[in-house]
């Protein structure tokens, strides 16, 4: 295989993860404080339709991530409100939250730009890909050293444990543990609206409806099974980048064995359950989810 | 001359009263249930959608449309039209064959037409399109603009109706050239993969690095990310379904019309004119339900010579000079 290839290869697996890293790193704040993330779908959706709207209407890009990051954790008072104010189920509210993302926004884009789902496509000049290049690969090596800083360095970060491990603990140090689960889903939801906005303005160039396309929940599951632990749920969507890589990469080349495409397309997920069985550790869920 | 007024408004009352009758003759009802991709994936469904819209524009229906987020919430959409009393309803996509067959069954009053499914029942009318012949024909324009003698083809979701789109592309190219290669591949196996832009870009790339300089796509809302692949990288894509031309005008080297909007348009009318027959109609080549687009966002990027080419291909199709191999008939 000649080096070209292999650094295409590269390129792709991580362009393949970058929203599902974000994702990813999202949910494990919410989920490490003790609050079960599966609206993670609704946010990368929020993210992605607010960043093409605002960078469509604005022609900049910076002012879309920025809207994205903080439309969806606007969108996130709502789960917040419902879980913490009246005591909801938060898996049950989670996927009401996925449900009303993908029905607000036909309606606010109809009024919009008439058109139920997508909007008109940002610029895409070489100029324009440029721009979107440097400021994805700024925005992402930023976000893994501040997610990284606050879930190891920080007091912020260990108090977000402890919320979901010990909750008395933080209580008898006067910290309100509902606050830390208040604060974390709230940052979980801006980290995973900019994964959003990546999808919609560095991955393609318009918001199409359901575009996230189930990514939200292969980065929760990347969360669960790679143990709660934010570098090893990094990796395993890396991980599953990567085979996503490789499973079109595999679909392109002329096979001289007729291997199924379903098998081919199955790939992927394959390769992340067997690399999860290697990865497993003892680590387990935070004590107080719920 | 008291009584002269009043004949005369007598009759006036009475034209006001016959308009006003006649305005509220109710009017023709049409339910429209779009698939997953949208109203605006600007491919299959803005095609449906247009021919819907033509119709309410230009004989005066009543159009209501709903898109489908599930293909749970199908036969609930269909039921809920029909029980409504909605004259006409009409399903987009082959997923909802199962819930036009069963909700036809059980409102035998209402009317329905089905795209890309056949459903076999009184009250039904299915729309079928040869698909295998235009792709064919893009396949061999693809093959004519090949300089590196790579083309590739990105379904959407892996299901036969896109095979065949497949088989017929791979057909055309190699009916131009011989040697060409076809890079295929699908962009999954659930309906996600008719919104799944990032994915079919990332698939186009890969297809470029294989030195692929011309690429089909038949994958619906998707097909965007391919287009914005096309752009960047310089080389040529092929849309399909609707006149994709203008979407990146001189990157689109044409598009392979299913012309869905004519199809629904004609449904209509002929619910209107009291015409409806169910069974099954076929569109292709022969009666221009399936083409090609030359307009003014292409025209550059043909020669006339070309262009008499292609029309040959076209014409071999149609008078059965060249059979084009059909996935549904074939293994």
């Amino acid at each position: 295989m000649s080096s070209e290839i292999l650094l295409g290869l590269f390129l792709a697996s991580i362009r393949m993860s970058l929203p599902i890293l974000f994702a990813a790193s999202g949910g494990y704040f919410s989920e490490k404080s003790g609050v079960a993330q599966i609206g993670l779908e609704a946010y990368l959706l929020i993210g992605a339709f607010t960043a093409a709207a605002v960078s469509f209407q604005t022609h900049s890009l910076v002012l879309g991530y920025v809207a994205a990051a903080l439309v969806a954790a606007a969108f996130s008072q709502i789960f917040n409100i419902l879980i913490f104010k009246f005591k909801a189920n938060s898996i049950v509210v989670g996927t009401g939250m996925n449900l009303l993302a993908m029905g607000l926004i036909p309606i606010v884009s109809k009024t919009l730009f008439e058109s139920t789902g997508s909007t008109p496509a940002i610029d895409t000049s070489d100029a324009a890909l440029n721009q979107s290049l440097i400021m994805v690969s700024v925005v992402t090596v930023s976000m893994l050293a501040i997610c990284y800083w606050i879930a190891e360095k920080s007091s912020f970060g260990l108090q977000i444990k402890f919320a979901g491990e010990k909750s008395e603990a933080l209580t008898s140090v006067g910290v309100s543990y509902i606050k830390r689960r208040w604060q974390a889903v709230t940052l979980g939801a801006l980290i995973t609206g900019v994964g959003g906005a990546i999808l919609s303005t560095y991955l393609a160039s318009s918001y199409s409806p359901l575009m996230s396309a189930g990514r939200g929940f292969i980065a929760l599951a990347a969360v669960i099974f790679a143990g709660w632990n934010l570098r090893k749920a990094w990796l395993v969507v890396l991980l599953f980048g990567f085979a996503e890589a490789i499973q079109i990469q595999l679909q392109n080349m002329n096979l001289s064995v007729k291997i199924p495409n379903e098998f081919i397309q199955m790939l992927p997920y394959l390769a992340t359950l067997v690399a999860l069985l290697l990865l497993r550790n003892k680590q387990q869920a935070p004590k107080e989810i719920s | 001359m008291s009584k002269f007024l009043l004949v005369f408004c007598l009759l006036m009352f009475q034209t006001a009263f016959a308009e006003f009758a006649l305005a509220n003759t109710p009017a023709l009802k049409i339910g429209l249930v779009l698939d997953k991709g949208g109203k605006d994936d600007k491919s299959f469904n803005s095609a449906a959608y247009a021919g819907a819209k033509q119709a309410e524009k230009e004989l005066g229906i009543e159009l209501k449309y709903v898109e489908a987020t599930d293909n749970n919430s199908l036969e609930t959409l269909h039921r809920n039209f029909a029980q409504k009393k909605y004259d006409l309803v009409i399903g987009i996509g082959f997923a909802q064959t199962d819930a036009i067959k069963k909700v036809s069954a059980l409102f035998p009053e209402t009317k329905f037409a089905i795209v890309d499914g056949e459903v076999t029942a009184k009250n039904v009318r299915s729309l079928l399109f040869e698909e295998h012949e235009g792709s064919y024909l893009v396949g061999a324009a693809a093959a004519m603009k090949s300089k590196t003698g790579v083309v590739g083809f990105i379904g959407g979701m892996d299901i036969p109706l896109i095979r065949r789109f497949q088989k017929g592309f791979e057909a055309g190219v190699k009916s131009v050239n011989p040697k060409a290669t076809v890079l295929v591949s699908y962009i999954g196996v659930t309906g996600e993969a008719w919104n799944n832009p990032a994915k079919a870009k990332e698939i186009a790339l890969s297809q470029i690095s294989q030195k692929a300089d011309v690429i089909f796509h038949a994958a619906g809302a998707s097909g965007s990310g391919l287009f914005d692949a096309a752009s960047d990288k310089k080389i040529f894509a092929i849309g399909v379904d609707s006149n994709q031309n203008w979407v990146k005008p001189g990157v689109v080297l044409t598009s392979m019309l299913k012309k869905v909007d004519v199809a629904v348009f004609e449904t209509i009318k002929s619910v209107k004119a009291g015409s409806f027959q169910s069974g099954v109609n076929r569109f292709g080549l022969k009666d221009g339900g399936i083409d090609w687009a030359l307009d003014e966002n292409n025209k550059k990027l043909w020669s006339a010579a070309e262009i008499e080419k292609l029309n040959q291909v076209k014409k071999s199709i149609i008078t059965g000079k060249v059979t084009v191999p059909d996935y549904y008939k074939t293994k």
